[in-house]
């Protein structure tokens, strides 16, 4: 399986080459910083990534805590997503309550109170007092136009 | 010096029941919108202008002032306890003072944070005060060249902040130079790295580039751990041996750990004099922006320290340091916004908008028509600053139950509010699209041992140093090095890394700082 740190140098990689051949595509004048500092980052990275592949593997991560990891990316990737489908008013107070009964074990009534918090500090806070609209989510803008 | 109008200026705020009640409303407010990841104090100013709009030109002026004053304060309080920092500079905090919380030194970071950044913003209002005869020349005297050499200076300390993993540092940092260069090129006007993306072109905003690295990896972190934070195995076994629970004991956040921390504050008296200094010095030139001056503080206090190793492991000259400089620069950057009309950081340019709304004309009569309302905002800052202090310790036993929430309370509650705060300073939903690739990032950088400080400089500064080199060359071409400012900057850069080369050969060993 492909080490953690490996990963990292191979991304850094892979982020510069990006950069640098797109900025060969742009006008002599807008290219010229992203190169000088582009082509160095690409360098040390793959200085980065030799020394990464050349070092003694690490001991892997115990297999519970790599189980954890994917739930914790799992749920912030359902964070997101519900955010950007819902808004912020409905899914913000739904999530605190899913994670707070489904991750965290609390009680429904906690789930609830805390849910309720959520919901009259975004509303309360600020969309009522402080006058800042909230994102209403790509679903009821498709919805509601 | 105009020493009597500074006295009865200082004696009309004293006096005038009025402007104390509003900065003392002010101050809680500041620290609210300070400590709220997204919010700060630039988006505090926008939504209180409508209130100060029938205000006579003193109140509404020192209403405003008092609650910026306190702002990055406030900051510290989530990047200390939670390690969620609000914005750019309040990061800087969060590398040390998280450190500490996770050492059981939640208190004495408080009360290093609290005691630092109020001295910090009285030596900031003192410097301020004191030099208003002699700066304008100064001042006057910064080009474009001199802008992309303080910029170059401030990406010298990227060396610093990366402890042993130099290449490490040095990638990451190069990386958020190269997210710096997203959106339209100043000088051509094409977008760059956007994608095709229209919300691309206002380039990644410094607060994103914060919540993503710090805020989502903390999150992801304190999922897997499972618990608030993790108590370092020394400070575990020494509370074990003293027989005292060790969760409970290292969460409470206790008087004495506050005066502790302020007597750290004490104790390091030259190190908040330099910093206090260097910072309102750079905040007082225009467009640099006081995040940078932030970064700037917290390089000089690791650069300066005999034990540079200790850094980003919960050192609290490291707390000190971050705080005094992200409070004393308020002061610097206040001189040119109200000498010159030219603000000298993003929060001050929408302040020189509120001082327009209320009949005041920034430029240089106001040293001479305005001097009250000058001295009566220098008070403001330092009545403010004091005010702020007293509120946070005598509430820093509860504000310490934040850092003693329970995970599964904290988690969903900060990715919401950071969420939320990343939409609202952009008005962007795929803002959080882009936080979290961002946040993934951010989490493989922690989890392996990669700086994430240079990043933030490398955003910072990034967009600075560009904009300033192409007006450089163009108005002087490559010779802008050989003017004399830019000379003594360059000697200073020389012996900024000179300083980090002689000292890296030295046989310590340096960790990595998150």
């Amino acid at each position: 399986m492909l080490e953690g740190r490996i990963l990292v140098s191979g991304i850094m990689v892979v982020v510069f080459a990006t950069a640098v051949l797109l900025a060969f595509t742009y006008a002599p004048d807008a290219r010229f910083l992203p190169l000088v500092i582009g082509i160095p980052g690409l360098l040390l990275s793959c200085v980065q990534l030799i020394k990464e592949v050349r070092e003694r593997p690490e001991p892997v991560a115990p297999a519970e805590e790599r189980r954890r990891e994917v739930k914790m990316f799992a749920w912030c990737i359902g964070f997101v997503g519900a955010l950007v489908l819902f808004g912020f008013l409905y899914a913000g107070p739904a999530l605190v309550a899913a994670y707070l009964y489904f991750s965290g074990r609390e009680k429904w009534y906690m789930a609830v109170a805390a849910a309720v918090f959520a919901w009259a500090v975004l509303y309360g806070i600020f969309e009522w007092f402080l006058g800042l609209p909230l994102f209403e989510g790509l679903l009821f803008q498709w919805i509601f136009g | 010096m105009h020493l009597d109008v500074a006295l009865s200026s200082l004696l009309g705020l004293l006096t005038t029941p009025r402007l104390l009640f509003l900065m003392a409303i002010a101050v809680p407010m500041g620290i609210f919108f300070g400590s709220t990841p997204g919010l700060g104090g630039k988006l505090g100013l926008v939504l209180l202008i409508p209130f100060v709009y029938n205000m006579d030109q003193l109140t509404g002026a020192v209403f405003l002032c008092a609650m910026h004053a306190v702002v990055h304060t406030g900051g510290s309080i989530p990047s200390i306890l939670i390690g969620v920092p609000g914005d750019g500079p309040a990061a800087a905090t969060a590398l040390d003072g998280y450190a500490m919380t996770k050492k059981g030194q939640a208190g004495r970071a408080l009360g290093a944070s609290f005691g630092a950044s109020t001295i910090g913003g009285l030596l900031g209002a003192m410097f301020l005060g004191l030099s208003l005869p002699i700066l304008q020349p100064i001042i006057l005297s910064f080009s474009p060249a001199e802008f992309f050499l303080l910029a170059i200076l401030g990406i010298t300390f990227i060396a610093t902040l990366s402890g042993n993993s130099f290449l490490k540092g040095m990638i990451v940092g190069l990386f958020g130079l190269m997210c710096a260069f997203i959106g339209l090129d100043p000088s051509t006007g094409s977008p760059r790295f956007a994608f095709g993306q229209l919300w691309l072109w206002d380039g990644l905003s410094v607060i994103v580039a914060v919540l993503a690295m710090f805020a989502v990896p903390e999150m992801i972190s304190l999922g897997v751990r499972g618990r608030s934070f993790d108590l370092s195995p020394e400070t575990a076994a020494k509370l074990q041996d003293s027989g005292q629970p060790a969760e409970a004991s290292s969460r409470k956040v206790s008087y004495r750990q506050i005066w502790h921390g302020i007597w750290d504050v004490f104790q390091h008296k030259w190190l908040v004099l330099r910093c206090s200094l260097l910072v309102a010095a750079i905040g007082v030139i225009p467009g640099l922006g006081g995040d940078a001056a932030s970064w700037m503080a917290y390089g000089h206090t690791v650069q300066s320290s005999k034990h540079p190793e200790r850094f980003g492991k919960g050192e609290v000259a490291g707390v000190i340091g971050a705080e005094t400089g992200s409070c004393a620069k308020e002061a610097g950057s206040l001189l040119p916004t109200l000498f010159f009309g030219v603000p000298g950081s993003s929060g001050m340019a929408i302040m020189l908008g509120a001082f327009l709304m209320l009949g005041i004309q920034p430029g240089p009569t106001m040293l001479t028509d305005h001097i009250n309302i000058v001295w009566s905002l220098i008070w403001a800052l330092v009545i403010a600053n004091i005010i702020c202090v007293i509120m946070l310790i005598a509430a820093a036993p509860w504000i310490g139950k934040l850092g003693s929430a329970k995970a599964s309370f904290l988690i969903p509650y900060v990715l919401v509010f950071a969420l939320l705060g990343c939409y609202l300073f952009g008005g962007n939903w795929q803002n959080l699209v882009l936080v979290l690739a961002m946040g993934g990032l951010g989490y493989l950088f922690k989890r392996h041992d990669w700086p994430r400080a240079p990043f933030i400089i490398g955003v910072i500064l990034g967009k600075i140093a560009e904009d300033s080199l192409l007006k450089a060359i163009g108005i002087w071409g490559a010779s802008f090095f050989w003017r004399p400012i830019s000379l003594v900057l360059i000697a200073l850069i020389v012996a900024s890394v000179g300083f980090y080369l002689w000292r890296a050969r030295r046989p310590a060993v340096v960790p990595s700082h998150a």
